[in-house]
C-alpha cells in the first residue's frame, strides 16, 4: 500500500500504535509494520513530524530516556490523546461501514 | 557525509531552530542505532528536513496568530479603561491637557514602536536573513 494512501491516516494509526504502551520511534514503527502485516509502505523518517506535531498539539507527550548507553526519545499518548483517538476510530468504522456498503 | 549529516545540514539550511534540530538528529541517530543501515528506508534527508520546517513553521504561524489576537484584545480592554477613566473625569475629549496627555502619548508611542518590535523580532524568529532569502549555506559538521 503506498504512502499515499495513508494521507490523513497517519496521525490516527501512531496513535493508536502507541495507545498501549509508551515507545520510541523506531518501536513505534516496527509495531506499525507488524499490525498492518507489513502493508503500509512509508517511508521510516515520515513518522517523526508527524510524532513532533503530534505532540505540539497535545495528543502526545514525550520524555528522554537513556537506552544503552544512547539518549531517546519515548512518547505516550495523553488524556487528550486517548479522547482524540477514540473520535477517530469511531469515524473510521462509520466511514469504513459506508464503503464497504457501496463498494460491496 | 553520512545520512544523518545530511539531515542535520538540510535542517540547519532550513533555519529549523538548533533545539529542535539537535532533537530530531538525536531521534534518527537513534533509529539507525536500533537497525544500521536502515538509512535508504528512512527517505531523502530534504525532503525530511523540508518536512519538518513546514510543519514548524505552520506551528509558528499558528500561535503568532493566536498572540496577535491576545495582544488586540488587551489593547482593546486599556482603550476601553482609559476612555472609561477620562469620561468620568470630565476631561474627554482634549489630547493636549492634563491625564489625556499622559495616556494618549505613551499610548501613542506604542502605536508606532510596537509593530516595528513585532515585525523585527518576527523575522529574526523565523532565522534572519534565511525566511526571506531562501534556504541557507549547509556547512558539514554535525555539532550545529
Amino acid at each position: 500500500m503506498k504512502a499515499d494512501t495513508l494521507n490523513g491516516q497517519l496521525d490516527p494509526l501512531i496513535l493508536a500504535t502507541v495507545a498501549d504502551e509508551p515507545a520510541h520511534g523506531y518501536a513505534i514503527l516496527q509495531r506499525l509494520k507488524e499490525r498492518s502485516s507489513g502493508a503500509f509502505d512509508l517511508a521510516e523518517g515520515t513518522i517523526y513530524p508527524a510524532l513532533h506535531r503530534l505532540e505540539r498539539d497535545g495528543l502526545l507527550t514525550s520524555s528522554w530516556s537513556t537506552a544503552t548507553g544512547r539518549r531517546r526519545r519515548v512518547y505516550e499518548v495523553t488524556r487528550t490523546g486517548h479522547s482524540a483517538l477514540e473520535v477517530r476510530r469511531r469515524e473510521w468504522r462509520q466511514f469504513a461501514h459506508a464503503v464497504e456498503a457501496v463498494m460491496g | 557525509m553520512s545520512w544523518i549529516d545530511d539531515l542535520s545540514c538540510e535542517l540547519y539550511a532550513r533555519g529549523v531552530p538548533r533545539r529542535e534540530r539537535t532533537r530530531i538528529v538525536l531521534e534518527l541517530d537513534d533509529h539507525i542505532a536500533c537497525e544500521p543501515g536502515c538509512e535508504d528506508r528512512l527517505g531523502d534527508p530534504r525532503t525530511l528536513a523540508i518536512t519538518f520546517a513546514d510543519e514548524l513553521a505552520t506551528a509558528r504561524a499558528r500561535s503568532a496568530a493566536f498572540a496577535a489576537f491576545a495582544a488586540l484584545a488587551a489593547a482593546a480592554v486599556v482603550l476601553i479603561a482609559s476612555q472609561i477613566t477620562l469620561g468620568r473625569l470630565a476631561r474627554y475629549p482634549g489630547y493636549s491637557n492634563g491625564l489625556s496627555t499622559v495616556l494618549f502619548v505613551p499610548a501613542a508611542l506604542g502605536m508606532l514602536v510596537a509593530p516595528q518590535v513585532a515585525l523585527v523580532s518576527g523575522g529574526w524568529r523565523r532565522g534572519g536573513p534565511s525566511a526571506a532569502g531562501g534556504p541557507r549555506a549547509c556547512r558539514p559538521g554535525r555539532s550545529r
